[in-house]
């Protein structure tokens, strides 16, 4: 390599070239299309990757509200299983006057769904009536 | 000298040099750091990013026969704080340098006084929403805490001063109920206080209170979080019932949330597994209002009583007192379960028994005449009195009555080792097997062991002891046809991940008695002790046959038998003919009143007759005071079950 400083003048016996406007253009447009088409794979891979990322979060927070909501199914429980004790219910029972008791066995009537002969099924609730 | 070219070809390959020099070096430090020092950094960095979460398992749950819930985990939220946050002191900010000294003093004093303004309100806001002390949440909120070692004592540095370090997390307060800890969390964040952290947990919880209590146990978490049972159903089946820990492993990102690409292991948590007793909460229910009734009027020391079903021996109520509440702090006292393990001298309700062998044998027959020597006789010198003077009775008689010289004359004509068969036979001895500890042998003496007064003792329920268990499942023999079975307090296991039910083995009943018919007339002279004449009047329901015996026995007390102080028991079966349960209620030194007869058998009338309308029994006969509910209503009765 011959490189001198400051000597800006073209070396002899370079033939210029023609300036060809169309090869140029194609070649412009390659490489736009090239980075376009790396461009567009980036930004979708980057985007499935954020909507991926996205639907976990959304989906440990919906475990999370389901967590949530087990947790006050239970703590509802407990209180319906306390409310159910009997020195409760004979407190509001007095407290609210009502005369309930137990019914005398003779006041009792059994009811039972008897099948039809045929065999057919049929709804239970029609067999009870 | 240097032509231009040379020097700038010269310059160049220096450059080249300098800068092949640097890609090498860089090249040396990246092997170091890739290849030599790997592992060494890459476990720095997973420790870093890498969290570990504890799972927590839920302990197995009880319920009884219909899927009522008797013991539960409850969901609640222990509250801790970092006091280092409200101090500002979690992420420190960068001094300017170039700030004046005096600046720099005034800055700080503003930060202290912010830090101590954010204290007081974060102790107000918390001593308010949880009832807790001001000054002592105060306290705790100190930033800064004192370094100790193993012991206890606190560090010093070398200029004589104590050691400390930034104070990151204090308890505030655990088993916070539910809706109550999501209320503060709420609070706190509309309040802007941002130091309070809550973490999910669960409390052992018996939403029944203080209903079989000394049955169920109870359970704690100690401070390494191992569960721990030192009672009841809860300590035999602990094992069972415990669960196991699982683990997330996870890489987390600055802002602590798990990355979604990053290292995710998961062991699952298992949960333990839960038990369905045979109790039927109804009948235990009504028990209990029972039991409180009695233990009110007569505040005896203890008090007994178990509800069978002498079908397939198992337990449908059970309960003692003095009892507890589960879900408050506990006396010492009240943590046993001595309906299992406190053996007593049975008395009277015993006899049936020895009198059912001796008709079994065909040594006597329930018409065969015993001379009851006018309520007093002498055998081998030593007086044997019975309540009242018979002359001479039937051998149902000896039942009705509850003569002591007509059984032990009938022991006489057994002999030593024929009574003790039966005794043992019947179960008495030894242990029921429920999953009750401890739960007492009791005590029957051996043949060999026995003196000349034995044979006339024992058989009346002096000299040997049984626990309650163990008379409720001799009873259930004599309720069911001479037909022995195991008494069964749990019905079946669940595994509540799988569904699998577990439902342990039933041992097929023993027979106790060679001929079928001595179990009826058994049966037909204990009906005798309720009706006119026997003993227990006071146990007779209208409209139903009730076979059943009375006992009254005096207590052992350091040995010797105290005066004044009694069992009182009464035994029972009903309908007689069919029976659909068999209840034992003993009072342990009853005040007022001791007898049998008197003080337990009235609570078997009033806890059977419910029981029957609860399980719609119709009566045998027409009571003899009909009595409605209208009437009773008009009558101003109130409530009843």
């Amino acid at each position: 390599m011959n490189i001198q400083s400051g000597n800006f003048r073209r070396p002899a016996g370079r033939v210029k070239k023609n300036f060809n406007f169309a090869e140029k253009l194609v070649s412009a447009v390659k490489l736009v299309l090239l980075f376009l088409a790396v461009g567009a794979i980036v930004n979708g891979y980057i985007y499935l990757n954020q909507r991926i990322s996205e639907s976990v979060r959304a989906t440990r927070l919906s475990v999370r509200e389901a967590e949530l909501a087990d947790r006050e199914i239970e703590s509802l429980s407990l209180e319906n299983e306390r409310l159910k004790r009997w020195p409760h219910i004979k407190a509001q029972i007095t407290r609210l006057k009502l005369d309930l008791r137990f019914p005398e066995p003779r006041q009792v009537r059994h009811l039972a769904i008897i099948p039809p002969p045929s065999g057919v099924a049929v709804d239970s609730a029609i067999a009870s009536r | 000298m240097l032509s231009t070219n040379d020097s700038i070809r010269i310059r160049m390959r220096l450059t080249a040099l300098f800068l092949a020099f640097i890609g090498v070096g860089i090249g040396i430090w990246l092997y170091f750091i890739q290849i030599v020092r790997h592992d060494e950094l890459l476990e720095k960095a997973r420790k870093q990013y890498t969290a570990v979460k504890k799972i927590r398992g839920k302990r197995g749950e009880i319920f009884d026969r219909n899927g009522n819930l008797l013991v539960s985990n409850e969901p609640c939220l222990t509250i801790t704080c970092d006091p280092a946050i409200i101090a500002n002191l979690d992420s420190p900010v960068q001094e300017d340098p170039k700030m004046s000294p005096e600046k720099r003093a005034e800055k700080q004093a503003r930060a202290r006084a912010k830090a101590e303004q954010n204290r007081r309100k974060t102790a107000y806001f918390i001593s308010k929403q949880l009832d807790l002390d001001y000054r002592e949440i105060y306290e705790k909120l100190n930033p800064y805490r004192k370094l100790r070692d193993r012991d206890g004592k606190v560090l010093y540095d070398a200029g004589g001063r104590e050691r400390v370090d930034l104070n990151r997390y204090v308890v505030i307060a655990r088993n916070v109920p539910l809706l109550k800890g999501r209320k503060i969390r709420e609070l706190a964040k509309k309040n802007k206080i941002n130091s309070l952290f809550f973490t999910d947990t669960y409390k052992r919880s018996y939403p029944k209170g203080k209903m079989l209590s000394n049955v169920l146990g109870l359970s704690k978490i100690t401070a390494d979080g191992r569960e721990e049972s030192p009672l009841g159903i809860e300590r035999f089946y602990n094992q069972l019932m415990r669960s196991s820990d699982g683990k997330k492993i996870y890489e987390r990102g600055r802002d602590g949330r798990q990355l979604n690409y990053g290292l995710h292991q998961e062991t699952h948590e298992r949960d333990g597994q839960n038990i369905y007793l045979t109790i039927d909460e109804v009948l235990q229910s009504i028990l209990e209002e029972e039991l409180d009734a009695a233990y009110a009027k007569y505040t005896p020391k203890a008090l007994y009583a178990i509800i069978a079903d002498p079908k397939t021996g198992e337990i449908l109520a059970i309960s003692q007192r003095p009892n507890f509440n589960p879900n408050e702090k506990l006396n010492s006292d009240d943590l046993r379960t001595r309906i299992a393990s406190d053996p007593l001298e049975p008395g009277s309700i015993i006899k049936p028994f020895t009198v059912g062998r001796a008709l079994d044998d065909g040594v006597v027959t329930e018409d065969t005449i015993i001379d009851c020597e006018h309520g007093n006789w002498f055998y081998m010198n030593k007086p044997l009195r019975d309540s009242h003077p018979y002359d001479k009775l039937t051998v149902a008689g000896v039942i009705q009555k509850s003569s002591n010289i007509g059984t032990a004359k009938i022991a006489l004509m057994l002999g030593k080792d024929v009574v003790y068969d039966t005794f043992r036979k019947f179960g008495f001895g030894e242990r029921t097997g429920l999953p009750l500890r401890p739960e007492t042998r009791g005590l029957v003496p051996p043949p060999r062991r026995w003196d000349g007064l034995s044979i006339t003792r024992f058989p009346i329920g002096y000299g040997i002891t049984v626990s309650p268990v163990q008379m409720v499942r001799a009873y259930c023999a004599l309720a069911d046809n001479g037909n022995l079975r195991s008494l069964r307090l749990v019905d079946r296991i669940e595994n509540p991940e799988t569904g699998e039910v577990y439902r342990p083995e039933v041992p097929p009943p023993k027979q106790m008695f060679k001929n079928p018919d001595t179990c009826r007339k058994l049966v037909s002279m204990m009906t005798m002790v309720t009706e006119k004449g026997g003993t227990a009047t006071r146990a007779k329901i209208d409209g139903y046959p009730v076979a059943g015996k009375t006992g009254t026995s005096r207590k052992v007390v350091n040995g010797h038998y105290a005066p004044g102080k009694y069992f009182g028991s009464f035994v029972g079966f009903v309908p007689a003919d069919d029976p659909k349960f068999v209840m034992l209620v003993t009072m342990d030194e009853p005040k007022g009143a001791y007898y049998g007869g008197t003080v337990s058998a009235p609570v078997f009338r009033r806890v059977a007759e419910q029981a029957l309308k609860y399980y719609n029994i119709p009566p045998r006969t027409e009571p003899e005071n009909k009595t409605d509910n209208k009437t009773a209503g008009k009558t101003g009765k109130g409530v009843s079950r």
